[in-house]
């Protein structure tokens, strides 16, 4: 869970068995795209807080549906993971929606895995199971998203 | 009736009918006893009566007895589909393209063994790479990359990492066709070049075997197998095609969606069945790719393989021919693939989904090896880290099932769950107080894969026999095992 009340991420249970599954609520879309990059920094390590701000990254994806494009911005953490050993998360996001197309761009920062970290698991991939990310009140946005591991 | 949903039709069979749901194109049916059944979460009748609604789907769509709740298929399920008007559904595959098993046997008994044993784990773990960001054995250049998903194991052994005869005893050899790089992104090229030759994490293992007495089954196939039951040393290595197979099901999943349904007019419930036509642009370049995943994850049992070997050889200070060392087979369980059935009095190519689910030939038929012809295709079953694993064949119903069974134990309990039941450390003490060393990364990732969390694999192995699916030779108990 997050540290705001209102503003959290959960593991929900009992949804896919082998895998893992998140829950965000949050007041702005920005965040909920922030709260699951968190969450998914728990599936990694097990002291995620302990995190270092080492190395920076800018992430630019776009997408026309906003569901799918906060599940092409966590794979692509997966992908910075593996390709460049680095466990990110984002620092400043900014969505944009303009002529059918969400915008998305963030500085994340974050550390090498091999910098000393207590390993959780693994993730492989965002899977499209049962995947929302919407607006469901004035000033509150909810996500669900499912990570195969 | 059970659940109010599947109605009992046969030994450890079950059948959810046609009319459960709208667009169901057959029924589905579930291999379970009835305490398997009930303690299959609902989330997988809803799964695998969606995957009864893919076109081209043939008899049925199955569950196994592990059957698991998933994402778009359960695991453990099987999907027959014609090639000629149906589809290809990355999520029927999983994103573990090719995870697999592959077991070998040595001469070498209990008592020879567990001396050494402590070395040996040491050795593999410093040399087997594992654990999240774990770097591959090998470090290939595009065209060495290139070169080996077309190749797939025939890559190590032109390279020094294996000999021919390791290629016999692979499922397709170890080198499935129709492997077309061109299909495979640059961002799957680039995420997976680095890691072949490495376990992964999650359910991922290698994991030393004894082999009793009192647990062999059949008797005259072992002995064809080369089982002995002396308290004989195998060894098991369960992983897949790594960050590679991932990418290509994640790139290619999301080209589905957007062709799914504005182009193709198909329409399922669930975004993750995604497919397309087998035979259209999209869905020939996923086939391409998904095989080119298939041989990568040949590729990195092989190289797994080819070290353990080396240590073994290394430690006794003997030749794998001293040591009895005999690969017995390397088999898939997430993959789609090309077979020959009769349906209804006609022969019909069908692209046969396995996600979670094992091939098992039987005897005389094509693609097992010469020396298995006679008995059948072996089955590699592995439980969880604290039961026992097994090996079978293929038994005589098992042509109802699209020569499929089960892979493993199947999960009960949530990796939340099991993380707030045990503890990691606290659960290797205690393994190794039942016999059992473990080497891991993850102490966390451990206490996921606690033996509590899943499926009692004999309850699993009774099942599949009675359903006539399987039929168990030899059952193996675990001595070490390296968690990713």
């Amino acid at each position: 869970m997050s540290e705001d009340s209102n503003e959290y991420f959960e593991f929900v249970e009992d949804i896919t068995l082998a895998d893992i599954a998140i829950h965000c609520k949050a007041k702005t879309v920005e965040k909920i795209f922030k709260l699951n990059a968190e969450a998914l920094l728990h599936v990694c390590l097990e002291e995620p807080s302990k995190l270092k701000k080492v190395e920076k990254c800018h992430v630019f994806l776009q997408h026309n549906y906003l569901d799918l494009l906060l599940v092409k911005f966590l794979n692509e953490l997966i992908f910075i993971k593996d390709t460049r050993g680095l466990l990110v998360y984002p620092e400043a996001i900014q969505i944009i929606y303009s002529n059918d197309v969400f915008t998305f761009e963030a500085d994340c920062i974050g550390d090498y895995i091999t910098n000393g970290y207590d390993i959780n698991i693994d993730p492989k991939a965002v899977t499209m199971h049962k995947v929302k990310c919407e607006k469901i009140n004035d000033d509150e946005w909810e996500s669900f998203i499912v990570i195969d591991v | 009736m059970v659940n109010g949903i599947a109605k009992k039709i046969g030994n450890c069979l079950y059948e959810i009918p046609r009319d459960y749901k709208k667009g169901m194109r057959v029924p589905a049916r579930i291999y379970a006893s009835e305490e398997l059944l009930g303690s299959m979460d609902n989330a997988v009748f809803e799964q695998l009566t969606n995957v009864a609604m893919l076109p081209g789907i043939q008899n049925y769509a199955l569950c196994m007895p592990d059957g698991h709740s998933g994402y778009g298929f359960p695991i453990g399920g099987v999907a027959a589909i014609d090639i000629e008007d149906g589809v290809i559904s990355p999520g029927g595959i999983g994103f573990d393209i090719n995870c697999g098993v592959r077991f070998f046997i040595t001469s070498l008994t209990f008592q020879e063994f567990s001396p050494k044993l402590n070395q040996i784990m040491d050795m593999l773990f410093s040399r087997i790479p594992s654990g999240v960001g774990g770097k591959g054995i090998v470090s290939l250049n595009d065209k060495q990359f290139d070169e080996a998903m077309v190749k797939g194991c025939q890559w190590a052994i032109e390279h020094g990492y294996g000999i021919n005869e390791d290629l016999t005893f692979c499922e397709e050899n170890g080198c499935i066709a129709n492997a077309k790089p061109e299909a495979v992104s640059g961002k799957a090229r680039e995420r997976g070049k680095e890691q072949i030759g490495s376990l992964g994490s999650g359910n991922h293992y290698l994991e030393f075997q004894i082999i009793r007495e009192n647990d062999i089954q059949s008797r005259d196939i072992a002995n064809r197998f080369g089982i002995t039951g002396n308290n004989q040393i195998a060894c098991m290595i369960h992983c897949g095609s790594r960050g590679f197979g991932h990418q290509i099901a994640t790139d290619y999943l999301e080209l589905f969606i957007s062709v799914m349904k504005q182009k193709y007019h198909i329409d399922i419930p669930d975004r993750e069945l995604a497919c397309a036509p087998f035979h259209s642009k999209e869905g020939q370049s996923y086939f391409h790719a998904m095989n080119c995943a298939i041989n990568i994850a040949f590729l990195n049992r092989q190289l797994i393989f080819h070290i353990v070997r080396d240590v073994l050889c290394q430690v006794f200070k003997k030749s794998p021919e001293e040591l009895g060392i005999k690969l017995i087979y390397d088999v898939c369980h997430n993959t789609a693939k090309i077979e020959q059935y009769d349906i209804n009095g006609k022969n019909k190519k069908l692209l046969v989904h396995r996600k979670g689910a094992t091939r098992a030939f039987t005897k005389d038929m094509k693609g097992i090896p010469e020396l298995y012809r006679e008995i059948g295709q072996p089955v590699l079953i592995g439980g969880s880290m604290q039961s026992a694993s097994y090996i079978l064949v293929g038994g005589p119903m098992a042509k109802e099932s699209f020569y499929s069974t089960v892979h493993g134990s199947g999960r009960v309990m949530s990796r939340q769950q099991a993380k707030k039941r045990f503890k990691g450390r606290d659960l290797a003490n205690q393994m190794e107080r039942e016999g059992i060393i473990v080497k891991t990364r993850s102490f966390s990732g451990l206490a996921e894969e606690a033996g509590a969390a899943y499926k009692d694999i004999d309850e699993v192995i009774d099942a599949i026999t009675r359903a006539g699916l399987s039929i168990p030779v030899a059952r193996m108990i675990p001595i070490g095992s390296i968690k990713g």
